[in-house]
């Protein structure tokens, strides 16, 4: 995978030629490996987004549905998979509805983030190509299903993973190569200058982690862990 | 439509095909009623969290999950929220499940208890003596949980307005980080047993996510499954819970009537093997179908 470009050649269809570089915008690429976007996001974040990012104005409604949908199907399969050890219809749906705060709460953040620092941008384009970028999220989401699936003592191995920190890492570095992976899209995937892009990601950021942390905070579940109780 | 779009949507097929292998072998175990000493032995999980806290399932999937490890009760207590578990409540209610006790987990920096069989939410903020009042008032039953040593300057003192306290845990297979010993918990039961006081003893799994929801669960005696009579069968102490080692704790007479007639606990299979060639088929068929989904598509 790591060896093959994003898009190779653009094609005239009518004369079959390949032109690599060749001007013909309106019409589609031709890609030579089978190799997804979230797949060429995870290894090349940068470039990809640049390639993706020049045709982003062909991107439609259809697109942002098609990431949505892939977004659920894995968490809910992920949540399955831990829980019942196997693909079960009610877990997947309920899953991404009790957990479909997560995509609308950052299609708020993105569609305010580019209000202030991109506001002409359409919205549903740079939607959907937001998540093309979930790659570090998809992979976390099945290391741990194989792991509870091929580990013969699972609980065993959950601990040593654990104990030795090796768990808290590898989920830091997933928040640390989304975070590499969203500056890409607002850097090099709709183009912003590096402030606005850096601005982009702060605003983006502070909304998410802030209505996640709010939620707790509005619940009464962190304070009394913190304070106490009342005397 | 180029390779990788066709082998995106052979992966849809084969995660189609899985789930709908999945859904149909997911079944739960029955639970014919089983009487001892008059009164039917229920397995009663009394500690679980839901993703509005910090687990990963939804108070629906809770319970599809508790059914499925074969519990006849399940008491959803979230930290300092009750919400979950009325949702989990209605659902079980509406379309089939063991029965849901209301819970919450009021969880500050100087102790853990829970309050079950709740129709208000509890404010956390409370002092411990008025958090039990309200447990109280509202017909709940108040258990102690892991009552560890860290905790016992609080819990130690109204320990005689608990109704419960969890003396098996998940913490019984290893201690946790943080100093939390298993040890302590039971301490803490057999030191107010010691002085006389009526305490039923449970046996939770704390439950946040993967597999094991039950895998310490506690044995209710009571006149049915009902809300009501697991709540009195509590509040009467009217348990028994067993630790690692087989050793009985609870009421005198129930361990007793086990001694002379064991119960059998339901099959518990917290592993993800998988029963049957098809289920272990589909279930490594679906993990490489997603990675397929992830990896295989048409670029725009």
């Amino acid at each position: 995978m790591s060896g093959a470009p994003e898009i190779e050649a653009l094609a005239d269809p009518r004369s079959g030629d390949v032109a690599r570089g060749a001007e013909v915008a309106s019409d589609a690429p031709i890609q030579r490996d089978p190799w997804s976007a979230e797949a060429m996001l995870l290894v090349r974040p940068f470039r990809t987004y640049r390639a993706l990012g020049e045709r982003r104005a062909e991107r439609t409604w259809r697109d942002l549905a098609r990431g949505l949908l892939l977004f659920g199907v894995l968490l809910g399969a992920f949540v399955s998979l831990t829980s019942a050890g196997r693909l079960v219809l009610g877990h997947i749906v309920f899953t991404a509805v009790f957990w479909g705060f997560l995509p609308l709460l950052q299609i708020a953040a993105i569609a305010a983030a580019l209000r202030v620092t991109a506001p002409r941008e359409r919205l549903v384009p740079a939607l959907s190509l937001y998540f093309e970028g979930m790659g570090p999220w998809y992979v976390f989401f099945l290391a741990l299903p194989a792991i509870c699936l091929f580990s013969p003592d699972v609980y065993g191995a959950m601990t040593t993973l654990l104990r030795t920190g090796a768990l808290p890492l590898y989920m830091l570095a997933t928040i640390g190569w989304g975070a590499v992976i969203t500056w890409a899209f607002f850097r090099e995937g709709l183009g912003l200058p590096r402030r606005r892009a850096g601005a982009a990601a702060a605003i983006f950021y502070a909304i998410f982690v802030g209505v996640v942390v709010g939620y707790y905070f509005a619940c009464n579940e962190i304070q009394p862990q913190i304070w106490g109780a009342h005397e | 439509m180029n390779d990788g779009a066709r082998l995106r949507r052979l992966c849809a097929a084969l995660i189609l095909a899985a789930t709908a292998v999945g859904t149909a072998v997911d079944d739960a175990p029955p639970r014919p009623p089983v009487m001892r000493a008059g009164l039917r032995v229920l397995e009663v999980d009394l500690h679980a969290h839901t993703r509005f806290a910090d687990g990963f399932l939804s108070p629906f999937d809770l319970v599809i999950q508790a059914r499925r490890r074969g519990l006849d009760a399940l008491a959803i207590t979230d930290h300092n929220i009750l919400f979950p578990a009325l949702i989990g409540r209605w659902y079980s209610r509406a379309f089939g499940g063991p029965t849901i006790l209301t819970g919450e987990e009021i969880t500050t920096r100087d102790y853990h208890v829970h309050g079950v069989g709740l129709e208000e939410r509890i404010d956390a903020s409370l002092p411990l003596d008025r958090v039990i009042d309200e447990v109280h008032r509202q017909g709940g039953v108040m258990i102690a949980a892991h009552p560890v040593k860290r905790f016992w300057p609080v819990l130690v003192p109204a320990r005689a307005r608990f109704d419960a306290a969890e003396v098996m845990h998940p913490l019984a297979f290893g201690s946790r980080d943080g100093g939390w010993r298993w040890e302590e918990m039971r301490d803490y039961y057999e030191d107010a047993r010691a002085s006389g006081q009526r305490l039923a003893a449970v046996a939770s799994s704390d439950y946040h996510f993967f597999s094991p929801l039950g895998v310490t669960r506690t044995l209710v005696f009571a006149k049915s499954d009902g809300e009501a009579d697991i709540l009195d069968a509590l509040r009467h102490g009217k348990t028994v819970v067993h630790d690692l080692d087989g050793r009985a704790y609870g009421d005198p007479e129930l361990v007793l009537a086990l001694a002379k007639e064991p119960y059998s606990m339901r099959p518990q299979d917290y592993g993800y093997r998988g029963n049957g060639w098809l289920d272990r088929t589909a279930r490594l068929l679906a993990l490489a179908a997603l990675a397929g989904l992830v990896l295989f598509g048409r670029r725009r």
